[in-house]
């Protein structure tokens, strides 16, 4: 059993295949046996720690993933890697999903990374720039030059026109 | 070298015409309502540097083009050289795109649009001009590289678009069959096995038409939660449809085994008046036979079963035979102002009238039962029930049928009766007869075929023939008098004697006792069905077969055929004999010798003229019967045409003959082409009467004239011909006079001879003829200096004249 504390002082206590799934965890317990002494987490709550239990949890049975090799296209890697539990667990709040990925990033748990980044590139993706604006909550800061640039302004021109 | 460089211009400014225009792919942005919530990515910022980095390793390039130009941050981060990586990774994560070109930078290249290529022409011709000659062509060689590799661009692009498609084609299938499995398993979680069992044969096509099955993306557990109640209603709507179909296949079966109980009352009740027996439909209405047929699936339906219900058949009948004759009474008053107290279906104006379908000619009684009904069916079904018995057993109510009523009583005021009073039973007792104007036949000046029907004949003729001749405001019939009706009326009578004996074997009006849908047929071909269909080997009258009392049988109709007409001239005339029965009697010599020679004689004699007259018709039936129906139809059709057109061409030609020109219809049918045809070809069904013959004559004596036209044109073509050979000497005016001698003159090769004198000049004078029209042709063509005339084109000649001649040596050798 691997025993962590986390930063508001809760303190969590996992079999060791759920926990050395954290590349930090793993390194911490040096691949030994059971570690007695509680490893300190600072940089995650509880919160967050439950959440990431709860991945390693559902993942610990999963055969090691081969290696994706880089240039992999984006369409073969999602089918394969996220399943319908994995897209159900990510579906969380804007302010956890960010934590999560810090924390996965943190504690070194790669496909918990990816799953997080993929999440957030897909609220991303087809979206237009004045939706993306919106959904960084932030008003058009652009000149009407950079507008004109951006093409845009082209754009709006063209439309108004036809 | 100049030419070359020019060539590369040319080529090189094709390329602002054969640039590819676009080619997109992927979501459109040009949207009203923006997607995504607001504000949830608000804290992205956040993020570290790597972090970010990571996201956006999972974007395309169209969403790193869309955050490059959401806020100045990502700009400056996105468009900047140092972020070359991430467009980099961005394009690779796009299956097959192809690689950016040299001339696009990342961010167009993500756009898909090629049009940002669009070269400045005034700038590539600064840049042309502005370029040393020396260098011109190795900018033009850069151009063509560009163009090159612009094309291919294009066309990998174009490639890279096809497979896309397939492949999100493809995925969409996959995913599609996904959430069927998928909403499969839900559903038989559900309890709904056995009917999603029953579903498999057909492919699950009610769960796979429907939208949430055809969604191509990943399942969605909440999503469905929304939607189960959607599909449990589906099912139940199946299952439904399934229950309705399985009591639809039960009652038409049990509705079938009705119909061979309505063939046992038939038989028992009502086979000799078979088609004013009620129909299938009519005995599947009954509450007692609806009562048997909707039982339940577990009961076993016999023909027994029905057998209970000969019992009431008789008050049906009576009651179903009341209900149509009101039916008929309602049909035939309308439109009709009739004085209370007469039963309008009594009347003799009533007793005709049209299906609306077929157009046959139907009295009352046949339009109880008309076939045409048979088959319709209700398609607004109000029950289950009504529905399985239209289309068990069809319907007979549905059939429209036109009045016959305005026409008929045009025939009655012909003979001189109130059409309001008269009744079918008083103008049977009256017995006039009528000819019909418009079908009255004639060759030339006599009118030689004349039909002669009664009056019920006649309205079965009218009705038939409903042609605009025949719809006219006057009465196209008109009634016989005197001597002819009383002859007419013997020869019906004559006539009558034979129809007894022949109606068995003759009249269409056998049907079959098994299937009562084969009918109108003769005693023979219902015979045959019989043993062919229902294997019965020797066919009983009245309990294999019936006959049909109820057909009317019309009196045959009567011919009044002049002598003039031959018997070889008789076969047109059968089309029309046989549509109305046979010949009843025929070749009536002279109608007044035959009236006068019947009156005249005693009874012995007048016996000895029908014998003969009958020895005739048969003669002529022999004659009828040697063919089948549609081989004689065709024979008949041309034999017709055949001899309207011989009756035409005697006609046309006495006419000319007496016009004076009989010497150039000699000459003309001495001619392949004959000169008969081609003038009385048009409307040849038409006989042509004086009348006729005024209207065409200016037409036929100018075709005359220019028929006389062609022949000498031919004669002398012909003549001229033989005497000519060479072009240029026959335009000599020696030998234009020669040639153009009259055709009695014997123009031979010594009738030439003369001119071999003449030929030495002839040949100067032709050479420079066509020399001076070869110079003025090329003058018209090209600018010539005054002084280079004849003698240039005159050495030329030369030269191409003897190099000609070597040619043809070399070449025989």
């Amino acid at each position: 059993m691997v025993t962590v504390v986390v930063s508001d002082g809760v303190t969590f206590t996992m079999e060791q295949d759920v926990a050395f799934q954290c590349g930090l965890i793993a390194d911490f317990a040096g691949g030994g046996g059971d570690q007695e002494e509680p490893i300190p987490i600072q940089a995650v709550n509880s919160t967050v720690m439950r959440k990431v239990i709860e991945y390693c949890e559902h993942h610990r049975n999963d055969p090691p993933q081969p290696e994706v090799p880089e240039g992999t296209p984006l369409e073969r890697k999602d089918r394969r890697g996220r399943d319908a539990w994995d897209k159900q667990f990510i579906q969380v709040e804007q302010e956890l999903l960010f934590e999560i990925i810090l924390a996965a990033n943190y504690l070194n748990i790669k496909p918990l990374l990816d799953l997080g980044c993929s999440q957030v590139a897909e609220m991303m993706k087809g979206k237009t720039p004045a939706e993306i604006q919106q959904m960084f909550n932030i008003v058009n800061g652009f000149t009407a030059d950079e507008e004109a640039q951006n093409g845009e302004g082209e754009e709006k021109a063209r439309n108004l026109n036809s | 070298m100049e030419d070359t460089a020019f060539q590369q211009l040319r080529e090189a400014l094709l390329l602002y015409d054969t640039a590819p225009t676009r080619f997109t792919v992927g979501p459109t942005t040009n949207r009203r309502h923006p997607r995504g919530w607001i504000g949830s990515l608000k804290d992205m910022h956040t993020l570290p540097l790597d972090l970010l980095f990571e996201i956006f390793r999972h974007l395309e390039p169209v969403d790193v083009l869309s955050l490059a130009r959401s806020t100045r941050d990502y700009r400056m981060l996105l468009m900047s050289k140092v972020s070359a990586p991430f467009w980099f990774i961005a394009r690779r994560n796009i299956v097959g795109l192809p690689p950016c070109p040299t001339f696009l930078t990342s961010a167009n290249h993500a756009k898909h649009d090629m049009r940002v290529h669009d070269p400045d022409l005034e700038k590539f011709l600064r840049v042309w001009g502005s370029t040393d000659v020396s260098d011109r062509c190795a900018f033009l060689s850069d151009q063509e590289k560009l163009r090159q590799e612009l094309v291919e661009f294009a066309d990998a692009g174009r490639d890279w678009a096809a497979n896309a498609k397939k492949r999100a084609a493809a995925y969409k299938a996959e995913m599609q069959q996904f959430r069927l499995e998928k909403v499969i398993e839900k559903l038989r979680d559900l309890g709904w096995s056995d009917e999603l069992d029953r579903m498999a044969d057909s492919g699950y096509l009610q769960l796979s038409s429907m939208s949430f099955v055809g969604i191509p993306t990943p399942w969605n557990e909440s999503l469905w939660e929304r939607v189960q109640q959607r599909f449990v209603e589906t099912m139940d709507h199946a299952k439904e449809q399934r229950l309705r179909h399985e009591r639809f296949e039960l009652w038409f079966g049990r509705l079938t085994v009705m119909r061979e109980a309505v063939l046992s009352f038939r038989r028992e009740f009502g086979c000799m008046t078979f088609p004013q027996f009620p129909r299938d439909r009519d005995f599947a209405a009954l509450p007692e036979v609806e009562q048997i047929v909707t039982r339940p699936p577990e009961a076993s339906i016999t023909v027994d079963s029905f057998s209970h219900l000969s019992a009431i058949v008789p008050d049906f009948l009576v009651s179903w035979e009341q209900k149509r004759l009101d039916d008929l009474e309602a049909f035939v008053r309308k439109d009709m102002d009739l004085p209370d107290g007469v039963r309008a279906t009594d009347l003799a104006v009533t007793q005709f009238h049209k299906c609306g379908m077929c157009y046959a000619p139907l009295d009352l009684r046949q339009m109880i039962s008309h076939s045409c009904g048979e088959y319709q069916y209700y398609w607004e079904q109000r029950t289950e029930y009504e529905e399985a018995s239209d289309r068990a057993t069809g319907s007979c109510l549905e059939v429209r049928y036109r009045q016959g009523t305005p026409i008929i009583r045009k025939l009655l005021e012909a003979c001189g009766q109130d059409y309001r009073t008269v009744t079918a039973h008083e103008m049977d007792e009256l017995d006039p007869m009528f000819h019909c104007r418009v079908c009255d036949l004639g060759i030339g000046d006599v009118e030689n075929y004349r039909e002669v029907f009664s009056w019920r004949t006649g309205a079965r003729h009218i009705l038939r023939n409903m042609t605009d001749l025949h719809d006219h405001e006057d009465c196209v019939f008109e009634a016989l008098r005197g001597d002819l009706l009383m002859s007419a009326r013997s020869l019906g009578k004559a006539a009558a004697l034979t129809e007894e004996q022949e109606m068995y074997s003759a009249q269409r009006n056998w049907f079959c006792g098994y299937c009562v849908r084969q009918r109108n047929s003769t005693h023979k071909e219902i015979c045959a069905h019989i043993h062919a269909e229902h294997n019965v080997d020797r066919p009983v009258e009245y309990h294999d077969l019936f006959f049909n009392l109820t057909e009317p049988i019309y009196p045959r109709s009567i011919f009044f055929i002049h002598n003039s007409v031959t018997f070889e001239e008789l076969p047109p005339y059968y089309q029309t004999l046989i549509q109305d029965g046979q010949v009843a009697l025929v070749d009536i010599p002279d109608i007044e010798k035959f009236v006068q020679a019947w009156e005249t004689t005693d009874v012995n004699s007048q016996d000895a003229l029908l014998n003969a007259q009958e020895r005739l018709r048969r003669e002529i039936t022999e004659f009828v019967s040697l063919g089948t129906f549609e081989s004689w139809d065709r024979v008949s059709e041309r034999a017709h045409k055949e001899n309207m057109l011989s009756a035409r061409v005697r006609n046309v030609t006495a006419r000319l003959e007496k016009l004076g020109r009989g010497d150039e219809l000699q000459l003309m049918r001495r001619s392949k082409h004959g000169m008969i045809p081609p003038i009385c070809l048009p409307r040849l069904q038409i006989p042509w009467d004086e009348f006729v013959w005024e209207r065409v004559e200016v037409t036929v004596t100018k075709a005359m004239e220019r028929m006389k036209e062609g022949r000498l044109w031919a004669q002398r073509h012909q003549l001229y011909s033989r005497r000519l050979r060479a072009r240029d000497f026959a335009a000599l005016p020696e030998v234009e006079e020669i040639v153009t001698a009259p055709p009695e003159v014997v123009v031979t090769q010594d009738s030439f001879s003369h001119l071999s004198a003449m030929i030495p000049d002839f040949l100067v004078n032709w050479r420079q003829s066509k020399l001076g029209t070869l110079e003025a042709l090329l003058r018209e063509s090209v600018d010539l200096p005054e002084h280079n005339s004849g003698e240039y084109f005159t050495t030329i000649a030369t030269n191409y004249h003897e190099s000609s001649e070597e040619y043809m040596k070399q070449s025989q050798i």
